[in-house]
C-alpha cells in the first residue's frame, strides 16, 4: 500500500518538475498561428480538373434554411458557376456556435473553408483576429452597389471602416399578439405602439382575462432594442463602457419589474426562447417577442390553436429602435487569387437582389437589399401576409448593429444574469445593476 | 467483501512479479516486457500526459485560439483568485460534491440495510434501482428536467396534488443546484446500494454470532461490527463517487447551462465554457490546473487514510 | 405486529419502485403525447392514441441509423483498441520486472484520477491541430487505452498459479503463446467484464464525442439525441425529446433486464478493485 502512495507521489513529483521545464522554455513556441501561404497550400481544395474552382460554403441552421442554402448552390452552379469555372459546396454545421467554433478548429488545423455564414455580433472577433479577410477591394474593384443594403444591417459588416462580410440572413425582433385576445380585452387588436400603451395593455389583459399580459425570457437580443429605444445603446460608442446602470438601463428594469410585480408580465429566466411558446400555444399570454423568422411558425401555432396574430414594431419609448441578427456571408483569410475569386463570386451572386428575394420567402428572413421591395414576388407576399412587412418597415427606419465587441458573448451572459436577477429572482435594480456593469466593464477593458 | 481487502493483500506493487528464467537472456526477450507495454504507454503519454502539459503550458498564456499567444506570466492564476464567478463556481462544486457524494452514499447504506437479504423482491428492487446507472445521462438529464419543469412537469403537478406550492426546481438560482444535486444522488444510489451489498455479504457471519452471545443491540453491532468491516468499501465509494461528482458536466450543460445566474455553473462546466464560447484558453487552462490539484489532494487523502487504516489493522 | 411489519415493508418497497420507475414510465408515456398534450394541466397517465408520428418525426430530425452506426464504429473501435493495448501491457505489468516498470505501473495509476474532463480542452487543441477534429480517430484515440482495466487485468494475471506458466515454458511455448493461450482463457471472465464495462460507458458518452465533433458526420447518438433540444424560437419537444429518449435508453434496459445478474456483477467487480 505505501509503495502505492509513493508511486502516486512520484507521479506528482514528475508533473511538477515538468511544469518548471515547460514554465522555463515557454515562450519559443506556441505560435500556432500559419502563414498565408501555408493554408493556401492546405486550404480548401482547389482547382480539380478543366480549372473548375472548388469552394466550400459552411452554414448555419437545419429546415428551410438548410434547404435554401443548397438550393441557392445549385442555382449558382447552374448558372453563374458553370459560366465561370466555379463550383460552391454547402456544408451543414450546426448553429452559429457550432460553425464559429468549427472555424477555429479548422483554422488551426490549417483547413479553411472559402466561405463561410457567421453570426453578426462575432464579425470583429474574426477580422482582428485574421481569420476572416477585408473584402473592400473587391468592393471598391466591381463597384458594388453597398448603398443598397439596409443600413441597419451593414453595420456589422464592417470592421475599422472596412467591409468584412455582407448581410445574408438577417432578421429583426418584432413584437407579436394574440389579437384574439386584445378583442376580448377590448384592446386595439393592432398592438400597442408606446410603453405606456404596453405597460397598459399588459394590465388590461391581466385584469380582465386573468393570463399575462406580455411573455419573455431574459431575451439579450431584444434586451438591446429596450436601450435603443430610449436612444442609448447597451454599450458606449466605443464599446468601453456599458449604459447598463445608467439612467435609462434603471428606468428599463424598473419598468418591467413593476409590471411583473403586478402579474401583468412574466419573466423567465435564462437565454431560453423555448419557455415563451408554451404560454403562446394555450393562450396564457396575449403579447411576445421574437424573430421576424419565426413568423411561418407563429402564424402555424395560432391557426393550430384557434386565434389570429398580428405583428407590431417593438413599442417606441422616446423612439422605435431594434437591433439586427442572423449572419452574414464572410470570406476567410489565406485562399489562393483563384478561390478569393470564385469566392467573392458567389457571395456577390448570394446577396444580389433576386436571390435575396428568394431567401426571404423562402426562409422568413428579411430582404437585405431596399431594391428587393419593388419585387413582384415581395410585393405579392406583402399582400397575402402583411405582418410579414412589418418587419421591414421597422428594419428600414429603425434598425441599429448589434455591439461587436470581441468579448461580446461573455458581456451578454452578465445582461442575462441582470435580467434574471432582476425581473425573475426581483432583485434590487440599482444595487443589481452596478454590480453587473462594473463587471461587464471590467470583461470590455480587460 | 474482497475489494479493497484484495487491494490490500496484494503484494506490493511489482515487488515479486514472477520473472522469467535468465536461461537465454536475449536482448530479444529483454526487450519484449517493453513491447508489451508500447501500445498502452503511448496512448497514454499523447492523451493523458501530454494534455497535462500542455494544459499547464497553456495556463501561462494569453491566447482565443485564434490570436497569437501571449505569454502572460501566472497572470491567468491572478485573475483566477480575483474572479468572483470562479468564487461562486468553487463554492457550487464542493456543494455540489459535498452533498451528492454524502446523499448518495448515505441512501445507499440506508437502502443495502433495507436489501441486503438475499430475496427476490430484493434483487428486483435492487434491479430497479441499478437501471439508472447503466442509463446515459443524455437520457437521465432529458427525463429529470421535463419532470422539473416549472409549468408542466409531473413533481410540481404531484405538489400541488397533496396541496404543495410549485417548486421553481431549475429557475430559482437557491433551489437549481439542490434540484441538479437530487437527479445526481438519484442516479447513483442504486451503484451504491449494490457495492455495499456485497461488502455487508462478505461480512463473516461469526462476528454477528459473538455479536448476538454477548447480548449486544442491533445499533451496537452496527457500530461496533458492521461499520468497521465494511468502512474500507465505503472509502471506496466515497472516493469514486468523488471523482464523478467533480467532473460533473451533462446534467449542467443539457439542462441549465450553469444558470439561473451561474448558480448552478461548476468547474467543468466553467472550463468548457470559458475555453470553447468565450475563447479563453489560458484562462480556461488555469482553471483545470485548479481542478487537477483538487483531485490529486483527494485521491492523496484517500490513499494517506487507507494507508493508516492498514497500520492500525 | 408481523402483518404490519410486512404492510409497512410492503409500503416501502412501492415507494422505492415508483421513486426508480416513475421518471422512465413518464418518459415512454410522453413519448406518445402530441405537443399538446404534454402542456396539459392536469396532464394525462395514460395515452389512448399513441403518437408513433413522433418517432417518425425523430428519425428525420437525427439521422439516426447514421448516428447509430457511428456509435458502433466507436464503441466497436475502441473496445479493440483496448484490447490490443490492455492485455499485453497488464501481462508484462504482471508478469516481468523489467528497469522502469514500478514507475511505469505508478504513472499508468496515476492517469487512473484523471478524468476526461479535466484535459479535454488540450486534447481538442492537438487533435484539431492535426486536423483529426471530426473524425472517427479522435473519438476513438483518446479511450484507446485504459489505466483501470490494466491494473484490473494484472490483478488477475498474478493470481495465476506460477506452474501453469512453467509447464509450458517447458515444452518451449513461447511467451505469446502463452499469454495467448494460457493465460488469456483464465482470465476471461475479467475481460469480459471490462469489456462490458467499457461498452456501456462508450456506448453512453455524451461528453468526448460532444466536445470533439462539430457535425453530425461522426457524432455519436447521445449526442444527435440531445440536439433534439436545440430549437429556436418554439417550444420545447417534450414529446419528441422523450421519443428519441426512448430510442436511445430501450437498447440498454433490455439489455439489462437479459442480463441483470452479469452487468451488476460487473459493476460490482468494478468496485472491488
Amino acid at each position: 500500500m505505501k509503495s502505492l502512495v509513493k508511486k502516486l507521489m512520484s507521479t506528482m513529483l514528475v508533473t511538477a518538475m515538468g511544469v518548471s521545464l515547460v514554465g522555463c522554455g515557454s515562450s519559443d513556441t506556441g505560435n500556432s498561428t500559419p502563414t498565408p501561404s501555408q493554408s493556401a497550400d492546405a486550404g480548401t481544395p482547389a482547382t480539380s480538373s478543366n480549372d473548375v474552382v472548388e469552394i466550400e460554403f459552411w452554414y448555419a441552421w437545419t429546415d428551410k434554411i438548410q434547404e435554401n442554402n443548397i438550393n441557392l448552390a445549385e442555382q449558382f452552379n447552374a448558372t453563374v458557376g458553370k459560366e465561370k469555372g466555379i463550383k460552391v459546396t454547402p456544408v451543414y454545421q450546426g448553429t452559429y456556435d457550432d460553425v464559429h467554433q468549427k472555424l477555429q478548429a479548422s483554422f488551426i488545423a490549417k483547413q479553411p473553408p472559402a466561405l463561410s455564414i457567421m453570426e453578426i455580433a462575432s464579425t470583429k472577433l474574426f477580422a482582428e483576429n485574421g481569420i476572416i479577410q477585408s473584402i473592400e477591394p473587391f468592393i471598391e474593384r466591381d463597384n458594388l452597389d453597398v448603398d443598397d443594403f439596409y443600413d441597419g444591417l451593414v453595420e456589422n459588416c464592417i470592421v475599422n471602416g472596412e467591409y468584412y462580410g455582407l448581410p445574408y440572413l438577417r432578421s429583426t425582433p418584432i413584437l407579436y399578439v394574440n389579437s384574439t385576445l386584445l378583442e376580448e380585452a377590448g384592446l386595439d387588436p393592432a398592438g400597442p405602439q408606446t410603453w405606456d400603451e404596453l405597460a397598459e395593455f399588459s394590465r388590461t389583459i391581466n385584469s380582465e382575462l386573468g393570463i399575462n399580459g406580455l411573455t419573455m425570457y431574459s431575451y439579450d437580443w431584444v434586451f438591446e432594442s429596450f436601450f435603443l429605444q430610449h436612444g442609448t445603446s447597451v454599450l458606449n460608442a466605443d464599446e468601453t463602457a456599458t449604459n447598463l446602470n445608467s439612467e435609462e438601463g434603471k428606468e428599463i428594469f424598473t419598468f418591467f419589474q413593476d409590471l411583473v410585480n403586478d402579474g401583468a408580465v412574466k419573466v423567465y429566466a435564462g437565454a431560453d426562447s423555448s419557455k415563451v411558446m408554451p404560454d403562446v400555444m394555450n393562450q396564457n399570454t396575449a403579447m411576445w417577442f421574437s424573430s421576424t423568422g419565426d413568423l411561418t411558425n407563429n402564424l402555424a401555432v395560432a391557426a393550430e390553436n384557434g386565434f389570429e396574430i398580428n405583428t407590431a414594431f417593438i413599442p417606441a419609448a422616446q423612439t422605435y429602435g431594434v437591433p439586427t441578427g442572423g449572419g452574414n456571408i464572410v470570406m476567410t483569410k489565406g485562399l489562393s487569387p483563384a478561390e478569393e475569386e470564385a469566392a467573392w463570386e458567389y457571395m456577390k451572386w448570394l446577396t444580389d437582389t433576386d436571390q435575396t428575394v428568394y431567401a426571404s420567402i423562402y426562409t422568413g428572413y428579411v430582404t437585405v437589399r431596399e431594391s428587393a421591395i419593388e419585387d413582384p414576388q415581395i410585393q405579392a407576399l406583402f399582400d397575402s401576409t402583411p405582418q410579414a412587412q412589418v418587419a421591414l418597415n421597422q428594419l428600414e427606419d429603425y434598425g441599429h448593429g448589434r455591439p461587436m465587441h470581441p468579448r461580446y458573448a461573455e458581456v451578454r451572459k452578465e445582461f442575462v444574469n441582470a435580467m434574471d436577477a432582476i425581473w425573475v429572482n426581483g432583485g434590487d435594480v440599482n444595487t443589481t445593476l452596478d454590480e453587473i456593469a462594473a463587471k461587464v466593464n471590467r470583461i470590455l477593458t480587460e | 467483501m474482497p475489494q479493497l481487502d484484495q487491494i490490500e493483500a496484494m503484494p506490493e506493487p511489482m515487488a515479486e512479479p514472477l520473472n522469467i528464467p535468465k536461461a537465454k537472456s536475449k536482448i530479444k526477450d529483454k526487450m519484449l516486457p517493453y513491447l508489451m507495454i508500447t501500445p498502452a504507454m503511448i496512448i497514454m503519454a499523447v492523451f493523458v500526459i501530454y494534455p497535462i502539459f500542455y494544459m499547464i503550458y497553456l495556463s501561462f498564456f494569453d491566447w482565443n485560439m485564434m490570436s497569437e499567444m501571449k505569454y502572460v506570466g501566472t497572470r491567468n492564476y491572478q485573475r483566477l483568485i480575483e474572479d468572483a464567478d470562479f468564487r461562486q463556481v468553487i463554492g457550487n462544486t464542493f456543494k455540489y460534491v459535498g452533498w451528492t457524494v454524502a446523499l448518495s452514499v448515505f441512501f445507499g447504506l440506508l437502502s443495502a440495510l433495507y436489501l441486503k437479504a438475499n430475496t427476490k423482491i430484493n434483487t428486483f428492487l435492487q434491479g430497479a434501482m441499478f437501471i439508472p446507472h447503466v442509463v446515459s445521462l443524455v437520457s437521465i438529464s432529458f427525463i429529470w428536467m421535463w419532470l422539473m419543469e416549472g409549468q408542466y412537469g409531473l413533481l410540481n403537478y404531484l405538489l400541488s396534488v397533496v396541496g404543495i406550492d410549485p417548486i421553481r426546481w431549475l429557475e430559482d438560482p437557491q433551489i437549481a443546484l439542490n434540484s441538479i444535486i437530487i437527479i445526481s444522488v438519484w442516479k447513483s444510489i442504486g451503484y451504491n446500494t449494490i457495492i455495499i451489498i456485497s461488502a455487508l455479504h462478505a461480512v463473516p457471519e461469526y462476528l454477528y454470532q459473538a455479536a448476538s452471545l454477548d447480548k449486544a443491540s442491533k445499533i451496537t453491532t452496527f457500530f461496533k461490527i458492521t461499520l468497521p468491516m465494511i468502512s474500507p468499501s465505503l472509502f471506496f465509494l466515497v472516493l469514486m463517487n468523488l471523482i464523478s461528482a467533480f467532473k460533473v458536466f451533462e446534467p449542467i450543460n443539457i439542462i441549465t447551462k450553469g444558470g439561473p445566474m451561474n448558480s448552478t455553473n461548476t468547474l467543468v462546466h466553467m472550463i468548457y465554457e470559458e475555453g470553447f464560447q468565450f475563447y479563453k484558453i489560458g484562462y480556461a487552462s488555469s482553471m483545470g490546473v485548479v481542478l487537477m490539484v483538487i483531485l490529486s489532494i483527494c485521491t492523496l487523502v484517500y490513499f494517506k487514510m487507507l494507508s493508516k487504516r492498514v497500520h492500525y489493522r | 405486529m408481523d402483518i404490519a411489519k410486512k404492510i409497512l415493508k410492503g409500503i416501502f418497497n412501492v415507494i422505492l419502485v415508483i421513486i426508480f420507475t416513475l421518471p422512465f414510465y413518464w418518459m415512454f408515456l410522453t413519448a406518445f403525447k402530441t405537443l399538446g398534450q404534454t402542456l396539459k394541466i392536469p396532464p394525462d397517465f395514460y395515452v389512448l392514441d399513441p403518437q408513433w408520428v413522433n418517432f417518425k418525426t425523430v428519425f428525420e430530425k437525427v439521422d439516426i441509423i447514421g448516428m447509430t452506426k457511428n456509435s458502433i464504429i466507436v464503441t466497436g473501435g475502441i473496445l479493440l483498441c483496448q484490447a490490443i493495448t490492455v492485455i499485453p501491457a497488464a501481462y508484462a505489468f504482471a508478469r516481468y520486472k523489467f528497469v522502469g516498470s514500478n514507475f511505469l505501473f505508478g504513472l499508468t495509476l496515476g492517469t487512473m484520477m484523471i478524468p476526461a474532463q479535466l484535459i479535454f480542452l488540450p486534447v481538442f487543441l492537438f487533435l484539431s491541430e492535426f486536423g483529426l477534429i471530426n473524425t472517427y480517430a479522435s473519438l476513438i484515440l483518446p479511450s484507446a487505452s485504459s489505466a483501470f482495466a490494466i491494473f484490473m487485468l494484472r490483478q488477475t494475471f498474478m493470481q495465476i498459479p506460477e506452474e501453469l506458466v512453467e509447464a509450458a515454458r517447458l515444452d518451449k511455448t513461447s511467451e505469446l503463446q502463452i499469454m495467448w493461450k494460457i493465460m488469456l482463457p483464465i482470465a476471461r471472465p475479467t475481460v469480459m467484464t471490462l469489456g462490458l464495462l467499457t461498452f456501456i460507458s462508450t456506448w453512453n458518452d455524451y461528453f468526448w464525442p460532444f466536445v470533439l465533433t462539430t457535425n453530425d458526420a461522426v457524432r455519436t447518438l447521445p449526442v444527435g439525441i440531445a440536439g433534439l433540444k436545440s430549437v429556436d424560437g418554439a417550444a420545447l419537444p417534450y414529446q419528441l425529446m422523450m421519443a428519441g429518449n426512448v430510442i436511445l435508453v430501450i437498447p440498454v434496459i433490455i439489455a439489462f433486464m437479459l442480463a441483470q445478474k452479469q452487468i451488476i456483477s460487473a459493476f460490482t467487480y468494478m468496485g472491488e478493485k
